[in-house]
């Protein structure tokens, strides 16, 4: 390491960054110059993402809130709770979990981008409560139901 | 209550030293010393000792030259060896007319070597270990040479990688190297050569440890590595790894080529491989493992560090887990914690042995400083379903050989539970039998000669993940 106090300087890259594991993000390399180390994402399987894709664009921006979430396998060199950012790869860094600067997940960014309406109230509500994947798609899916099941009744009551 | 087994101790032994020791201060040795350091590792500032630039009538293998300037590092060894240790001179960086390339300052305020002469290396090597060599205006001896730090690592060596992505450190590395070890060497036989002091994480920057290692070595394969088609040799005394852990004493790091504590068996296993293939050129059939930097920052000061106690458990185990793996130098990284100034704390290192105070005799040591001088370390074990235990292993802080007594903490006392024979370097190990039925759990500790290590908790803690430099 050697004397680092020369080194180092606010508000410049941190040589002391190039002591800290990285642990491969969503479609990174492993950190060994190899492929990966057999473990990280787990993709959809090929005919899910397809039907995904062919149900328009909430089912395109599912499909990769599923890929963005998926498990990571791997410890993240980042200590529970020690809430310190401020520094590319810094201590805020977290593979299953990219923010962007203003604070929003991936989960927020695609909803914001690729759904209209719906999808858009979504990701705010997302941003204000901090809900995570897998509980938004939750959501989605009982509005979707309740709102199908709104228009059945609004259909059978004109057809009276 | 308790059957005791005391087991005798190996002939082996673990030698301790402190590394980044950036004062002169007679004072900073005494504190190496007395935290049960016998080396001492500092730097030749090869930029800063030899001239900006390259005067047209000089003799760079002279170290009278009076074109070089080695006063700083004159008082440091000075007091280093006043103070009875061994000091481990590592040259650092590269005076630009040394260059055979232009860095890239990705990382503001550092001046990394690009491709120096290996020529000018091996002259400016000479020229130091002559001045060290106990003949020369009075100064004592310097043994322990290390030419470049972590020559892995972009931040003190390029380039890494060529224009298609191949490491290339490795063999720009092997050729310095080489010329150094020879030079150095031709001073006096008996000086030795450590090469590498890996950093210990590949990323797009950095060759990973392994990857660098096979390649200097001329060796191929990850599970068995054997030596490549190449005719090549390298010549080095010692490897030195810095094993920075971004977790637990037995966590490995999630790159297969990097090398972390939990890594270090397979460093150990690729250098057995490169000695037997005849690779390495060295004093020794077996070329020995050093580790000359290990640290984690701790909690306080770094708000992002080891939380003390933990701190103090794994400071010990990571001593432990080293020797383990055959590693028989092990160095902390750093006397004191860096000076922050106004940078934030993930941006300096607070690995010190003591917290800083404004001067160095107001700084105090942490309560790790006791888990390095008097490491010991305990774990449950069932040997065989009757056989059930503590395995213990430690190196008294003075490093001498005797009886040890092997407490245990009970009703707020400290127990007697066995006594254990440390060797003549001060190193015990032995399996404690327990008496069927009996708690397994609670702290225990070792005493020798009225100094007793640091507590350590028999029940077992996971590993986790952490930034070590907070």
């Amino acid at each position: 390491m050697i004397p680092l106090f020369s080194l180092s300087q606010a508000g410049a890259n941190s040589a002391l960054d190039q002591y800290v594991e990285e642990v491969p993000n969503i479609g990174n390399t492993g950190n060994d110059g190899s492929n990966g180390n057999g473990s990280g994402t787990k993709p959809l399987k090929p005919e899910v993402a397809k039907k995904l894709d062919s149900s328009g664009d909430d089912g395109s921006a599912l499909g990769q809130v599923a890929a963005a979430t998926a498990p990571v396998v791997a410890m993240t060199g980042s200590p529970a709770g020690s809430g310190k950012s401020g520094k590319p790869g810094g201590k805020d860094s977290h593979p299953t979990k990219q923010r962007d600067a203003s604070g929003k997940d991936e989960l927020s960014k695609l909803l914001v981008a690729d759904t209209p309406g719906a999808g858009k109230s979504l990701a705010a509500a997302a941003d204000a409560s901090g809900v995570n994947g897998p509980l938004a798609i939750f959501v989605a899916v009982v509005a979707l139901a309740m709102g199908a099941f709104a228009y059945r009744r609004h259909l059978r009551s004109r057809s009276r | 209550m308790f059957g005791a087994l005391a087991s005798t101790a190996t002939a082996s032994k673990l030698t301790t030293g402190v590394s980044y020791v950036t004062d002169s201060d007679a004072v900073a040795f005494q504190r190496v010393k007395g935290s049960g350091g016998s080396f001492v590792h500092g730097w030749v500032r090869w930029n800063q000792i030899a001239p900006a630039t390259e005067p047209e009538s000089w003799d760079p293998r002279d170290p009278t030259d009076p074109n070089y300037n080695w006063a700083a590092i004159d008082t440091w060894v000075t007091n280093a060896v006043a103070a009875g240790l061994t000091p481990l001179l590592q040259i650092y960086y590269a005076p630009v007319w040394a260059n055979r390339c232009e860095p890239d300052h990705k990382y503001a305020g550092t001046n990394p070597p690009c491709d120096p002469d290996p020529d000018k290396m091996a002259d400016f090597g000479y020229a130091a270990a002559k001045r060290y060599d106990g003949k020369t205006l009075g100064l004592p001896r310097v043994r322990y040479w290390q030419p470049q730090n972590e020559p892995n690592l972009s931040v003190f060596f390029q380039p890494q990688f060529g224009s298609g992505g191949q490491p290339l450190s490795p063999g720009l590395y092997r050729t310095l190297l080489n010329k150094y070890y020879t030079a150095v060497k031709s001073v006096n036989r008996t000086n030795k050569i450590l090469a590498a002091g890996l950093a210990p994480n590949g990323n797009s920057a950095t060759v990973a440890p392994m990857e660098f290692a096979r390649k200097l070595f001329c060796m191929a394969g990850r599970a068995k590595p054997r030596p490549t088609a190449a005719n090549c040799k390298v010549k080095l005394d010692i490897f030195d790894m810095h094993p920075y852990t971004s977790g637990g004493p037995t966590h490995k790091g999630y790159g297969k080529d990097n090398v972390q504590l939990g890594d270090l068996p397979k460093l150990k296993a690729l250098l057995k491989a490169a000695d037997k293939a005849g690779r390495i050129s060295g004093d020794t059939r077996q070329t020995p493992l050093w580790v000359s930097e290990m640290a984690w920052d701790s909690r306080g000061p770094d708000p992002g560090g080891v939380p003390m106690n933990l701190l103090k458990r794994w400071t010990s185990e990571a001593m432990f887990r080293s020797y383990q793996a055959g590693v028989r130098v092990f160095m902390w990284y750093s006397l004191r914690d860096q000076d922050r100034g106004t940078r934030p704390w993930s941006e300096t290192t607070q690995a010190g042995l003591f917290f800083r105070g404004a001067t160095i005799d107001a700084d105090r040591a942490k309560p790790i400083r006791q888990a390095f001088r008097f490491p010991f370390v305990a774990f449950t074990r069932n040997k065989t379903k009757k056989k059930k235990g503590i395995s213990i292993w430690g190196r008294t802080a003075t490093s001498k050989g005797g009886w040890v007594a092997i407490e245990r903490k009970k009703g707020g006392k400290w127990q007697r539970l066995a006594r254990v024979r440390a060797n003549g370097n001060g190193l015990f190990r032995g399996f404690v039998r327990i008496r069927k039925g009996s708690n397994r759990a609670g702290m225990v500790r070792a005493t020798f000669r009225r100094e007793s290590s640091v507590p350590f908790s028999l029940k077992p803690v996971k590993d986790r993940p952490v930034r070590p430099f907070g």
